[in-house]
């Protein structure tokens, strides 16, 4: 009689690929939306996103797409997430990244590269190539390239809180194609909740300098306010209208902050009602 | 009564997360007095003092930092000088309605094709108060900003810094996109549409439907000083295009039906009025091509004294 064989339990390591590393830390991060042009040198990373939860947005340019995550990080108060593939797809985004890291809107901005050995330094006529993170390095917050599976989570990680420190800006990690859609062994310290790698708190001010700063406007003449993007980001309109009555102090904005206030207000001085011909000094 | 002499009476000046920059006068006499105490407050500590000396220099997040002042504030007795604080503000709203009835004179032309001043102000009449407006252009902007009034907060998108033209219609899309429930409107030139025409079609496939709102004075010419470029470098330069000289006739509003979305042309109040609703009606991407009178579309300094 011929004994039947036990079934072998497989041994098989869970796999992901590496633009699959991605989309999970953007997916726990709660990013649900990225904008951005498919290319198959990616496909590792937007195949994934989906499954993760997240719709691609798809505009008719790169540029449109950081634009698009401009808009969308600065009225949300959310992370703006684009993509761009190699080469050409990086090649269109510059424009749109010069503009909305001058206009201080908070972005994540993540591209492929074309794969190790023949990129970082050029090959010698290698396809679809240009530096792309030293392009950016000057127009960004912050750019690097990844140059082992090992490291997406870890520098995806990175860009992450550097996207939340000081003022809003690009941050841009870039991805040599072959890693994005290769499989790898899964790692599960790779995927940490993520208030084990940056502050879930808004950073308060010490005590006494609000204290301070109370005795000052509290005992001045005529103090007034001067709004700029900063109150957009940290989504402080009621706040900056409630401080503004409590004061009874007139309300100036910047150019880019012209929205945080309701206009009608009696406190509200429009940004259009400023002194036209005046010197200013270079 | 203007900003810069309202900020030259403030003896206080609290700044929350501005760099104080070149729109800003950088925090420097003429726009600003070297006298004045200022408490800036901003999440990087790069900007902190950078423009400017501050008598207190605050590294924090702005709504946390507003709302511990408030508290703050709360257990004192309540300011000093408050019967002058409201003598003051009453004063400078006079001066600011002054200012407002006299821009608003030029929404007393309803000749076609239109005063530009008219299209932001009937947008506003038209749209739902927490719509959100994008402006895109050179003198549009201008025209869009002086006409447009702010009433709810975080409900307009521009580039002021980078002072660019052919974000608006991705940043449209982008809004749309934050707040699908919300109306989305982007007031943009005959240039601005030019450049990002092609996101038109983005708008159908994914959606998100976006009302464009293109003045056209058929005419491209450099920005002229004005009221609202303040900035020394912005003056005439080179050979100037005449008036009439260049008529490429684009029509925005063919383009979109082309694409597949609802086009219009107008060149009166009356019918741009109409145009909106039935753009917003149709719950579809719309393009609305406004004529308006190049004339006075390039003459913003002259149009705004008028």
């Amino acid at each position: 009689m011929k004994i039947p064989k036990f079934p072998k339990v497989s041994q098989k390591q869970e796999t992901i690929k590496g633009g699959g590393i991605v989309s999970r830390i953007l997916a726990a991060e709660g990013i649900d939306t990225v904008f951005g042009i498919i290319d198959g040198s990616y496909f590792g990373l937007y195949s994934t996103l989906k499954p993760n939860g997240i719709r691609l947005i798809t505009p008719r340019h790169e540029s449109d797409a950081v634009h698009m995550a401009g808009a969308y990080g600065r009225l949300t108060g959310k992370l703006g997430v684009c993509i761009a593939s190699n080469g050409p797809g990086v090649a269109n985004v510059l424009p749109g990244i010069a503009l909305e890291n001058a206009e201080g809107n908070r972005i994540l901005l993540i591209t492929s590269t074309r794969r190790e050995g023949i990129s970082y330094p050029d090959r010698g006529g290698t396809f679809q190539y240009f530096p792309q993170v030293e392009a950016t390095h000057a127009i960004t917050k912050w750019s690097c390239n990844v140059t082992t599976h090992a490291r997406i989570a870890e520098i995806l990680q990175t860009a992450l809180r550097k996207a939340r420190m000081g003022r809003p800006g690009v941050v841009h990690i870039d991805i040599p194609e072959n890693i994005m859609s290769t499989h790898y062994d899964l790692n599960p310290s790779w995927f940490r909740a993520p208030a084990t790698y940056q502050t879930q708190h808004a950073m308060p001010a010490v005590p006494n300098q609000v204290e301070t700063a109370a005795r000052m406007l509290s005992g001045a003449k005529l103090p007034m306010i001067h709004a700029g993007g900063g109150v957009v980001h940290g989504q402080a309109f009621a706040e900056l209208q409630t401080l503004a009555k409590l004061l009874c102090a007139p309300v100036t904005t910047s150019w880019s902050a012209r929205s945080v206030i309701d206009e009608r207000l009696k406190e509200s001085i429009p940004m259009i009602y400023r002194d036209v011909g005046r010197q200013h000094p270079q | 009564m203007l900003v810069a002499s309202i900020r030259n009476d403030a003896d206080v000046v609290l700044v929350l997360g501005s760099r104080l920059g070149e729109t800003d006068g950088w925090g420097a006499s003429p726009a600003w007095t070297a006298s004045q105490k200022f408490i800036q407050v901003d999440l990087d500590p790069e900007i902190l003092g950078s423009s400017r000396a501050a008598e207190l220099t605050v590294q924090a997040d702005i709504k946390v930092f507003i709302a511990a002042l408030i508290e703050e504030l709360h257990k004192m007795t309540g300011p000093s000088h408050l019967e002058e604080r409201i003598k003051k503000i009453s004063t400078y709203q006079e001066a600011c309605d002054k200012i407002r009835e006299k821009l608003d004179r030029q929404l007393n032309d309803t000749n076609a094709p239109l005063n530009p001043a008219l299209v932001p102000h009937i947008c506003q009449e038209i749209f739902d108060e927490d719509a959100i407006v994008v402006i895109d252009g050179g003198r549009t902007t201008a025209w869009g900003h002086f006409f447009h009034e702010v009433r709810v907060p975080n409900t307009l998108v521009d580039a002021p810094h980078m002072g660019y033209l052919g974000s608006g219609s991705p940043h449209a899309i982008g809004a749309k996109a934050a707040f699908p429930d919300r109306q989305v409107y982007a007031i943009m030139g005959d240039g601005a549409m030019c450049l990002s025409q092609r996101e038109i079609e983005t708008s159908i496939r994914t959606d998100l439907p976006v009302i464009f709102i293109v003045l056209s004075d058929n005419t491209i010419s450099p920005v002229k000083p004005d009221p609202f470029s303040f900035l020394k470098f912005q003056r005439q330069t080179g050979n100037p295009e005449k008036m009439g000289e260049h008529k490429w006739n684009t029509r925005f509003d063919l383009i979109a039906r082309a694409m597949g979305a609802m086009g219009e042309r107008v060149s009166d109040p009356a019918g741009l009025r109409s145009a909106l609703k039935r753009a917003i009606d149709s719950e579809k991407c719309a393009v609305i091509h406004v004529d308006v009178d190049p004339v006075k579309h390039a003459s913003l300094s002259e149009g705004l004294k008028r």
